[in-house]
């Protein structure tokens, strides 16, 4: 049975675009759009269905074979593409740094305030040290086994967090004037920083000889599937919270949960399981973006594989318990992740224009 | 006889090997008595050598040939080789220039009985024995393919213990054959006594806790399983067969599972995954809430669980610490007792112990509670390695929990899944179907549907004829 599929494709895809899936995006977009947070939204679907499809065009104008690791390899050359991915690497290692600590931060918050960070980080380190030490295919394991009950038990309990919910707070839906929302479409891009991420499994899926069919079909139902469960995050959100509360939380998925008191005999409150498919998906996030940053580095350092793995393994422990503001270095890792995606963006048409000649070139040469 | 002088000389005296002239034929019969058929050696062998015509003394080979009537007769010039055969049971007659082996094997062996580790409700009540013989006859005589092949190898330098691998030859892919060939070929030791051994040396990762290989004494366990295009391995001297590749799913299977209707075997197996969860959870969640995070019970259960909890010296963890080790000594106490004495050992020591251990406010009625469950979770899971490693687990679980309270419980079992993930059982991913989410071959996972849906063979062990048996099974009925 073949460990890559478009099943698998879908679900790796699907965890991409989800990022850590702590929706600590929520407070800064209702913090100027209120209520009509839709239209971003809308704005944020339209870019991820854009970007996202192309990229998959893109793949698929790629031969199976080429000698790089990845798109900017086959689009750039080797010295372009060289640079590129070197910039690559450091982003997806800040943002796993990044990830790791919004991680520690919300089980401070939740259920640990005087655990040390580093042995929390040192704890999730584990798990991806193993993974990255054995392979994509076991990295692709780990992914898939764990989604679903994961999705599963989060999606149920965000539909219980409905019971409090007072739908009147979702009004205005639309904005009065579309100023704040120009002004804030910025913060579409905290979305999407794990469109990075496909310029790196894409090519590993093609390699496995993932057809161009399979690959449309496997984003659409990811991306389908993440524009569901970010809505829901977001109406469940307003819908509970309201807006005005939304915007003064954290975390506001979390406080939302917290304050769902049950009856029943054994559990009261529920905060602390929903705490386990965040978690779940903060792992997933980490090794994702590790991940990619070890076989690009890997690529370079061949044969050297496990001081590649060394030197993942130490960037991040340092990136996540060295600095002393973990809130201020959260919003500097930030900063840089946002930079690379506007980089990336704004390579987007060349790549395009690349992939366009290409296959021009080829059809004349027929 | 100068041949006969010569096996003598390869081997060291002992009081049963006997060597018995025939004077008329010119040749010597020599055979352990201890491990031949004396009576098969008597009469079917030494009787009409005895009777040999004058005028063959010169060439009996070819009359031995034709005369006796035993079917295994093999020619051998070389002395190692009859040295090997007359350990293996096998009586060696010394001619002039070469040597004769008769197969007169006659050790008396267990019949084949009820299993005592893999019980079955409902299903076939013989069991492998520790004859190799009897194994491969109680395979032969339920799977009569053809396509069986049974290859033979020898391990072990000293016990030369016979070894088959046994597989359905258009069922089984490959390059999982050849890989466990390789593998076994592989193998150099002295001894080889239980084939437990042989898994440890063949299995793809020795360092993991886990069992990749399933082991059984179900002969239908073993043909369902080479149906399904996996192979087993046979040794000589265990009752137990190997089956590979093994995934986690496979551990939780049993044949109750399918000889009951459907929803009983999903019943049964759901309960069995309960079982799982309760065993590895139930001590470290108890842990975690009442240590870390009492405000997620209510507050009525918090109250009485503090009641219960009053004047008990230990912390929590030592006292989960303590029951559990309690429970796995009464536990290996009772294996090791005489079988009419361990179960009710077993009853009175974890009645008596676990009574007392309150009584003495060394452990909460609660405690008490939690680790019987935890016990009796791990019971009920149907193969021994899996639940003595669910078990097992706990340990550094608890330690787990209690430092880091829930987010303890759930990074150990996030890095338990991690390592899961990277286990492979002769290639074959050990979390496989849930790792590669291909429908069809999820059907027979969690829950046992109807047999009519599960016709298809699943693709889990990579047999080359997967979807083989639906398309047939499809086509009959589209034509009846």
């Amino acid at each position: 049975m073949k460990q890559v599929n478009r099943n698998v494709l879908a679900i790796l895809l699907f965890e991409c675009l989800l990022g850590t899936g702590t929706a600590e995006w929520i407070p800064s977009w209702t913090e100027e759009l209120h209520s009509a947070v839709w239209a971003l939204f809308t704005l944020y679907v339209l870019l991820m269905f854009g970007v996202g499809l192309l990229m998959i065009r893109l793949m698929q104008s790629m031969p199976k074979e080429f000698a790089g690791c990845t798109m900017f390899d086959y689009f750039f050359g080797q010295k372009v593409g060289a640079v590129l991915n070197v910039s690559l690497i450091g982003t997806l290692l800040t943002y796993t740094g990044k990830s790791l600590l919004l991680g520690v931060s919300l089980i401070h918050y939740a259920a640990l305030p005087y655990t040390p960070t580093v042995a929390l980080v040192l704890l999730s380190l584990f798990v991806s040290v193993q993974l990255l030490s054995a392979g994509f295919e076991a990295m692709l394991r780990f992914q898939i086994v764990l989604f679903w009950p994961a999705f599963i038990l989060a999606t149920i309990l965000l539909l219980i967090s409905f019971r409090t919910s007072d739908f009147s707070n979702l009004l205005p839906a639309v904005p009065t004037t579309w100023k704040p929302v120009v002004h804030s479409a910025p913060r579409v891009m905290q979305l999407l920083p794990g469109l990075i991420l496909l310029v790196v499994y894409l090519p590993i899926f093609k390699k496995f000889g993932m057809s161009a069919d399979n690959s449309n079909r496997s984003f659409v139902y990811a991306s389908i599937g993440i524009v569901l469960l970010h809505a829901l995050n977001l109406l469940a959100v307003l819908a509970v919270l309201g807006p005005f509360e939304a915007s003064s939380l954290q975390w506001p998925v979390l406080e939302m949960i917290r304050i769902q008191k049950l009856t029943g005999p054994f559990l009261e409150r529920l905060d602390l399981i929903f705490l386990l498919p965040v978690l779940i998906s903060v792992v997933s996030a980490v090794n994702l973006y590790a991940y990619g940053a070890y076989y690009v580095l890997s690529h370079y350092t061949k044969p050297y594989q496990r001081q590649a793995l060394i030197f993942i393994f130490t960037t991040v422990l340092l990136l996540t318990t060295l600095p002393s503001n973990s809130e201020r270095f959260n919003d500097v890792y930030g900063v840089i992740v946002t930079a690379f995606e506007l980089m990336f963006f704004s390579l987007m048409p060349f790549m395009w224009l690349r992939s366009y000649m290409r296959v021009r070139e080829r059809r004349i040469a027929k | 006889m100068k041949t006969t002088q010569q096996l003598l000389k390869s081997i060291d005296p002992s009081f049963d090997v006997v060597v018995r002239p025939i004077p008329n034929a010119r040749m010597d019969v020599v055979f352990i008595s201890t491990i031949v058929d004396l009576t098969r050696v008597e009469e079917r062998l030494l009787g009409p050598l005895t009777h040999i015509p004058r005028q063959r003394r010169g060439d009996v080979s070819d009359w031995l040939d034709n005369t006796l009537r035993l079917s295994d007769i093999k020619r051998v010039s070389n002395v190692d080789d009859a040295v090997k055969a007359l350990f293996a049971n096998y009586a060696v007659l010394c001619l002039q220039r070469e040597y004769i082996i008769v197969g007169v094997q006659g050790l008396s062996r267990r019949q084949p009985q009820e299993p005592s580790t893999d019980i079955a409700i409902r299903g076939p009540r013989d069991g492998f024995t520790e004859s190799i013989d009897t194994n491969v006859s109680l395979l032969r005589t339920r799977l009569k393919d053809p396509k069986l092949i049974f290859d033979k190898f020898i391990i072990g330098e000293r016990t030369r213990t016979t070894v088959l691998l046994a597989y359905v030859r258009d069922l089984a892919h490959p390059d999982i054959v050849r890989e466990a060939t390789e593998r076994i070929q592989r193998v150099k030791i002295d001894g080889l006594l239980e084939n437990g051994v042989l898994e440890q040396w063949i299995e793809d990762n020795p360092w993991s806790p886990y069992p990749q290989i399933q082991s059984t004494e179900r002969p239908d366990k073993t043909v369902a399983a080479l149906l399904e295009g996996r192979i087993a391995i046979l040794a000589d001297g265990t009752p137990f067969v190997l089956l590979a590749p093994a995934v986690m799913v496979s551990f939780f299977q049993t044949t109750d599972d399918y000889s009951q209707r459907w929803w009983s075997g999903t019943v049964l197996r759901l309960i069995r995954i309960f079982a799982l969860m309760v065993s590895i959870f139930a001590p470290s969640l108890y842990i975690a809430l009442t240590m870390y995070n009492p405000e997620l019970i209510p507050l009525t259960m918090v109250l009485q669980l503090a009641a219960t909890r009053e004047g008990i010296p230990l912390p929590i963890v030592m006292e989960a610490l303590f029951m559990e080790l309690m429970v796995e000594l009464v536990r290996e106490a009772g294996n090791r007792m005489p079988h009419q004495m361990g179960q009710s050992y077993a009853i009175v020591g974890g009645l008596v112990i676990g009574n007392i251990a309150v009584q003495a406010g060394i452990v909460s009625p609660m405690m008490v509670i939690a680790v019987a469950l935890t016990a009796l979770g791990a019971f009920a899971i149907p193969n021994y390695e899996a639940a003595f490693v669910t078990r097992m687990i706990r340990f550094p679980m608890l330690m787990a929990t209690s430092l880091f309270g829930i987010i303890g419980t759930l990074g150990f079992a996030l890095i338990l899944c991690a390592h899961l993930s990277t286990l492979k059982s002769f290639g074959v991913p050990y979390l496989t179907p849930f790792s590669q989410m291909n429908v069809p071959d999820l059907k027979d996972t969690l829950v046992r549907p109807p047999v009519q849906v599960t016709t298809s063979r699943p693709a889990t062990y990579w047999s080359p004829r997967s979807w083989l048996r639906r398309a047939t099974y499809r086509t009959k009925r589209s034509k009846a």
